[in-house]
């Protein structure tokens, strides 16, 4: 199957007043044609930066990052490829220019692109308004005449609108109310081609997780730690970290409640990683070696635990 | 008699209700959930408590009492605190954690300054923050963002209040902290007595750490029931369409068709009838009251069954 994204070692720092900040420490990943692959961290986890450096919004300190084969040149990106990638906002009352109809803002791709002009481009907006399940009525309102649920749907029409290969969701249905996800995530099964799309799904919730992606990135302190199939991943995890994750997810009944906290302590500050595992500080299994050097990826788990 | 009593409370802009009939009450030692998805009324229930009404909104109807008294605002500033969502907008960024944590003291309480400092480093220690004299000197960027969640709640718990409201005070943690906040508000509750009133979107949140749950729908009270009760049988349409629409396996993934009423629409009659599959022409014209025994309580013309 051909890869549609292929991204080796990327390391991206920010530069801050109180230092370098490495956000992503030597992350590869890959994404074949047709396949849904979700990141999942939490906050620190460097996973909002992996997604902003793969549409070129902050540059890569290291690493490669291939679309369909062909590396994309440091620098700014050519317009061809800029098209290519899509990123679908978290929040998208911020991602929506709040002056204009939100016809307009779908369109806007379509325009720089040169994809289409006068009536069909009129058409092709209707098209992907009713795509995403909105009413092509709307497209005369402004984002804020929306609910929130609407505007990501116009967030998903504007990505969708320039047919891109690799599809980016950031937390897509996080700022939705739970009666609202639901029907954003089956609109999402609904719009995507299973045969062509690639989509790279960026989120916080293991449900969501669960719903739309074959294979799964677990990622801390801006390294992965655990990689596989997602039923794999979920039903048996390998890396204590993935495990404490899973463990933390609140009970779906009272009868199901956590007796104490899963795990202790917080993520690591990025500006003062430790040496070794990231998470030997917080792990119920750490052993000298965790602390002296840091696992590699082996088997789709970052962790010396069962290694001889 | 109940530590904490909304009784009946309306809130309104100018002549747009915002909260109608809002009633439940609130044991020491006990958690209740305020549940309702954005624009219920769950915040504006807690700011109407608290007398903290923002400006163009006023008090329409019913009372708060707290141990059978009147609630004033005087009352409330000393007996009931809250701690919101976002510690990083709550806390003061110019001021060190010391600085506001002992204002509580000395505002509250009396103390002098040394006193205070004595004070405000042994509810550190309370709320699980290590190192607390080191703490004290810090400003809250310097802290994660579950150190910061900590501090607030030791903010709150400063002036010795009989009543905690904490609103979302998980929502921007990752899954593993949230885990270890639940338990501290818990524990917290227990060793003060607190009566805690957990305002929550989450369903898992209110699996993990509610006694007793309120649901809040377009600023009515739908339904009023213990926490195992609600999950095992909820007889309010809203209330099941809720648990269904969580994500499987939690729940079937069932999206609720339609959106949340504005201020104003559908005020006539029932709030959800719009999106209820057992709304009857009776649901649009008369409002269904709240009633019930046991302690279940349901503002529904065809409930669903009760438990057998």
């Amino acid at each position: 199957m051909s890869l549609v994204l292929e991204a080796k070692g990327v390391v991206i720092d920010h530069p801050t007043a109180a230092g370098r900040l490495r956000a992503v420490d030597g992350v590869s990943l890959e994404v074949a044609a047709g396949e849904v692959v979700a990141l999942v961290g939490e906050s620190g986890s460097g996973k909002s930066s992996l997604a902003r450096a793969l549409v070129g919004l902050v540059p890569l300190a290291a690493g490669t990052v291939s679309l369909l084969g062909t590396p994309i040149p440091p620098g700014r990106w050519p317009r061809a490829m800029r098209r290519q990638v899509q990123l679908v906002f978290q929040d998208a009352a911020a991602a929506l220019d709040p002056r204009l109809e939100v016809r307009a803002s779908i369109a806007e791709g379509l325009e720089i692109h040169q994809l289409a002009q006068g009536p069909a481009l009129r058409q092709r907006v209707d098209g992907l308004l009713q795509r995403v399940g909105l009413d092509p009525s709307l497209g005369a309102r402004r984002p804020q005449e929306l609910s929130a649920g609407q505007r990501q749907r116009v967030g998903l029409a504007r990505a969708l609108a320039v047919e891109p290969t690799l599809l980016i969701l950031d937390e897509p249905v996080s700022q939705l109310d739970v009666s609202v996800q639901a029907q954003m995530v089956a609109l999402l099964k609904q719009v995507r081609d299973p045969a062509r799309d690639g989509w790279l799904v960026i989120t916080h919730d293991l449900s969501l997780v669960a719903q739309l992606a074959q294979r799964v990135l677990v990622l801390y302190a801006g390294r992965v730690v655990e990689a596989g199939a997602t039923a794999q991943v979920l039903e048996a995890p390998r890396h204590p970290y993935t495990r404490a994750l899973l463990a933390s997810v609140p009970p779906r009944h009272p009868r199901d409640r956590h007796p104490e906290p899963p795990i202790a302590g917080e993520p690591p500050s990025p500006f003062v990683r430790p040496t070794g595992c990231a998470f030997a500080p917080r792990c119920p299994h750490v052993m000298d070696r965790c602390r002296a050097e840091a696992p590699a990826l082996v088997e789709g788990s970052a962790c010396f635990l069962g290694r001889s | 008699m109940a530590r904490l009593e909304v009784d009946r409370l309306g809130v309104a802009k100018v002549a747009l209700p915002l909260l109608e009939g809002v009633s439940f009450t609130l044991e020491a030692g006990e958690t209740v959930g305020l549940v309702g998805e954005s624009g219920s009324g769950k915040t504006l229930t807690a700011l109407a408590i608290l007398g903290l009404l923002p400006k163009g909104l006023s008090r329409t109807d019913g009372q708060v009492r707290l141990d059978g008294q009147p609630l004033d605002r005087e009352r409330a500033r000393r007996a009931v605190a809250m701690v919101l969502q976002d510690a990083s907008v709550a806390l003061d960024p110019v001021a060190t954690v010391g600085a506001q944590l002992e204002e509580g003291f000395v505002v509250h309480r009396g103390l002098a300054k040394a006193q205070a400092r004595v004070e405000a480093a042994k509810l550190l220690e309370q709320v699980g923050v290590s190192d607390p004299a080191r703490r004290l000197t810090q400003y809250p960027h310097q802290l994660s963002g579950g150190m910061r969640q900590r501090v607030l709640l030791a903010c709150a718990l400063a002036g010795a209040p009989q009543v905690l409201i904490a609103d979302e005070p998980t929502t921007a943690l990752d899954v593993t902290v949230q885990a270890q906040l639940l338990a501290l508000l818990a524990r917290v509750r227990d060793q003060r007595g607190l009566a805690l009133l957990l305002i929550t979107h989450d369903l898992g949140v209110v699996a993990q750490a509610c006694d007793r749950v309120v649901v809040l729908y377009g600023g009515r009270v739908c339904e009023v029931a213990k926490v195992a009760e609600l999950f095992d049988a909820p007889r309010h349409p809203y209330t099941r369409g809720l648990l269904e629409s969580r994500p499987a396996p939690w729940g079937k993934g069932a999206a609720i068709a339609g959106t949340v009423p504005r201020p104003g629409e559908d005020q006539a009659g029932c709030r959800f009838r719009a999106r209820c599959p057992r709304a009857s022409p009776e649901c649009a014209q008369s409002q269904p009251p709240l009633q019930g025994d046991g302690g279940h309580l349901v503002a529904c013309h065809h409930p669903l069954e009760r438990a057998p």
